[in-house]
């Protein structure tokens, strides 16, 4: 098969089983630098439902007890939306841990290679998954 | 289109005449309701200033002179104001001073409701016989109206989500879900994301559809209220919805600071 | 020979029957209540995603794939469509929530003509322009609104790139009134509005970045063509898999034209044909098989609201120029 996006270092290659990107609104590599990873832990403030990417703000407390703001680049919100994510999925004070390649410019802004949470998944995620063995409801998220 | 008959024209006058609710006898209708299709417009300075105001000078664009300045207009608010609670008014008059950065409009951002139907762009319904949709010339927005699959919308959005029903021969459609980034006018005039909006469509006539549409937001108003206007079909032959497609209009404005080399 | 009461009328029964028959089988194309075929429905087109748009050159002139081939692209398909559920049970966020989940490929291509499923070659003008043409995919260097695409931009993904599969937000809804087609496409929130009948061209001084269409109804097939195009976007673009790596210029002589034909109550085909002389040697064509899916909700793609790509790759581009600037100036 043919590799078309070999622009699109880092996150999309190295996770990537199907050759094309993912990030098709834009190209990676020109805002992100794919040499250099960030490690984050903080906790979510809010999750920004906007297109053509959601962004997931996050406080990060720094060794001074200070505590500074990044921007974590997500995808295009409707496929979470059709996930049966909404508004209260990704609440506010979640504990995270993120891997990202940092943005070009120097801005605290950043593409994740992976976001995991310490405390567990307490989003509600309601909605319907497809997996190998056909299309699974899971139940719906409380209003 | 449907032409109203000799028995139907005389109708619709005595109808119009007598009652501003009578439905006219020979109403045009699509799948049994009454046809909103066609590209309207409302003819009207709202989009400048949904209150009253006079002809005035837009002071930051003096080197347009008189291409562009502020026709005047009677307010389309049925209570004449608009009963902002005492903090959104500040809020309205800081929009107002910073016109018109302060405007998404300026940006080509998305109208929301109800300002995508009185922009002073055409818009066309589209209705048959399933959900209906308003695609808008300004800025190719447009919206469905969900007929039968009535939701709240999981994320709020620029334009909301739009639930519609007919009332006997009203299209009532209400819309909540909004990220409230979009304003009123460009007079300020501004909403939470606290908004719903309950726009009552009528056809009047093939011609004519009476508007109105009221908002409840209690984190800016102290009560509901409600704007009204006619919006008129465009009757020129072979009327066609062409695209305003703003975002390159845009461009340079939002991108100024960035001293981007200038097109020839 | 013969023909007795008794045959013919045995010969009548028989037909009756067998017509009788053939025609509970027969799918009746629906029609809307004002009479024309009706093609309504949400036609997200998500499941063509593993569907390239120009073949593998190892299939040659052959469309359609064997059964072994397939087997063997079952494997991607079905990793790619685990990732989210992967996700899940590793309680993170990866990639997999940020990827549509697919079918196997349709066919080899998308491309159906030329026989050999490639885009044909551009001519010298076509070329040139495609040179100047603005795409994040084939630089890094960042300055101006120019240097990017009319997607990057949100300004639209131009025809016949918007009716091509894409990693998200797939959804292709046909609205019908009277008189009208309505195509609605998701991304970018474009509802492409086809007046049906003779009804005049549009003067060529009028250009739009997704022409001027008009419908007509061959059968219970829908025909749409579209002209006065502005001759600013490409053709293709790079998150269709299988698309080439530069912009693909079109030219304002651009017309393509689509078919429409549903067949039954879950499928349409659908194929568009791309023209022009100015820009391209032959023409080509597309032809997909859709499938219905009405529980597809649209969700609004307000693509320019929050489009940070332009000022951070401009600043971007401008830092890491800079830092590389700095750098060789250190060595000297």
């Amino acid at each position: 098969m043919l590799k078309r996006a070999t622009a699109c270092a880092g996150l999309l290659v190295t996770a990537l089983m199907l050759p094309w990107a993912a990030q098709a609104h834009h190209s990676f590599a020109a805002e992100f630098d794919a040499s250099k990873v960030v490690h984050l832990e903080g906790t979510v403030v809010k999750f920004a439902w906007v297109n053509p990417h959601s962004w997931i703000y996050i406080n990060v407390p720094k060794a001074d007890g200070t505590t500074e703001e990044w921007k974590i680049e997500g995808g295009a919100p409707s496929l979470l939306l059709r996930r049966g994510w909404n508004r209260n999925s990704l609440p506010p004070g979640t504990k995270i841990v993120v891997d990202a390649f940092p943005a070009r410019d120097g801005d605290k802004r950043a593409s994740p290679r992976s976001i995991t949470f310490p405390d567990g998944r307490k989003m509600d995620i309601g909605g319907s998954y497809q997996n190998q063995e056909g299309k699974k409801d899971e139940p719906a998220p409380p209003k | 289109m449907r032409r109203i008959s000799g028995n139907g024209l005389l109708a619709l006058v005595l109808s119009l005449a007598c009652s501003t609710t009578a439905v006219a006898a020979d109403m045009p209708r699509v799948a049994g309701k009454p046809n909103l299709n066609g590209i309207w417009q409302a003819m009207n300075s709202a989009n400048w200033n949904l209150e009253a105001h006079s002809a005035q000078k837009v002071p930051s664009q003096w080197q347009l002179g008189a291409l562009f300045a502020i026709p005047a207009g009677q307010s389309v608010v049925v209570e004449g104001k608009i009963p902002y609670l005492p903090e959104a008014l500040e809020v309205r008059d800081k929009y107002r001073e910073e016109w018109p950065k302060s405007d998404p409009e300026t940006a080509c951002y998305l109208p929301g409701i109800p300002r995508a139907t009185y922009m002073g762009h055409p818009f066309q319904i589209v209705q048959g016989n399933r959900d209906i949709l308003m695609v808008y010339s300004y800025a190719t927005s447009n919206r469905t109206i969900f007929m039968k699959d009535h939701q709240e919308p999981p994320v709020d959005t620029w334009m909301g989500r739009s639930n519609g029903r007919w009332d006997g021969d009203t299209l009532v459609v209400e819309t909540t879900g909004f990220n409230a980034r979009a304003h009123l006018d460009r007079a300020g005039n501004h909403f939470s994301s606290a908004l719903k909006v309950t726009e009552r469509f009528r056809l009047e006539n093939a011609n004519v559809i009476r508007y109105e549409a009221t908002l409840e937001d209690p984190e800016t108003y102290s009560k509901p209220w409600t704007i009204r206007m006619p919006l008129y079909k465009h009757a020129e032959p072979n009327a066609e919805l062409l695209d305003y497609k703003c975002v390159p209009f845009a461009e340079e404005m939002l991108y100024k600071d960035l001293e981007l080399p200038r097109k020839k | 020979m013969n023909v007795t009461f008794k045959s013919l009328a045995a010969s009548a029964l028989a037909g009756l029957v067998l017509s009788g028959v053939a025609a509970a089988a027969a799918w009746k194309h629906p029609k809307t209540p004002w009479g024309d075929p009706d093609l309504q429905g949400t036609w997200p087109i998500s499941h063509l995603m593993a569907t390239p748009l120009q073949r593998p050159t190892q299939y040659g002139e052959r469309l359609n794939f064997t059964a072994e081939e397939l087997e063997q692209q079952k494997k991607a398909v079905e990793a790619q469509n685990k990732r989210y559920s992967e996700d899940l049970a590793q309680n993170r966020i990866t990639l997999g929530h940020w990827v549509e989940e697919t079918d196997l490929p349709a066919q080899t291509s998308l491309i159906v003509d030329p026989p050999n499923g490639q885009l044909p070659p551009q001519t010298e003008a076509g070329k040139k322009q495609s040179a100047a043409m603005g795409s994040d995919w084939n630089r890094d260097v960042f300055d101006t609104v120019a240097d990017f695409g009319t997607w990057n931009r949100c300004i639209t993904r131009g025809l016949p790139n918007g009716m091509l599969p894409n990693p998200y937000n797939n959804g292709i809804q046909i609205v019908q009134a009277p008189g009208y087609v309505v195509i609605n496409m998701e991304m970018v929130h474009e509802a492409r509005v086809v007046p049906l009948g003779k009804r005049p061209a549009l003067d060529g001084e009028i250009k739009q970045w997704l022409g001027v269409s008009r419908g007509h109804f061959e059968g219970n097939t829908l025909v749409v063509e579209t002209t006065n195009f502005n001759g600013e976007t490409s053709m293709t673009d790079v998150p269709t898999r299988g698309s080439p790596r530069d912009p693909r210029a079109s030219s304002t002589e651009m017309k393509i034209v689509e078919r429409f034909e549903r067949t039954s109550d879950d499928r349409i085909t659908y194929s568009v044909t791309v023209n022009d002389p100015v820009t391209q040697t032959a023409s080509w064509t597309v032809r997909a098989p859709w499938k219905r899916d009405d529980n597809y909700q649209f969700f609004e793609y307000a693509c320019h609201e929050d489009n940070g790509a332009i000022r951070n790759f401009i600043t971007s581009s401008r830092a890491k120029r800079a830092q590389e600037a700095a750098a060789a100036a250190q060595k000297k």
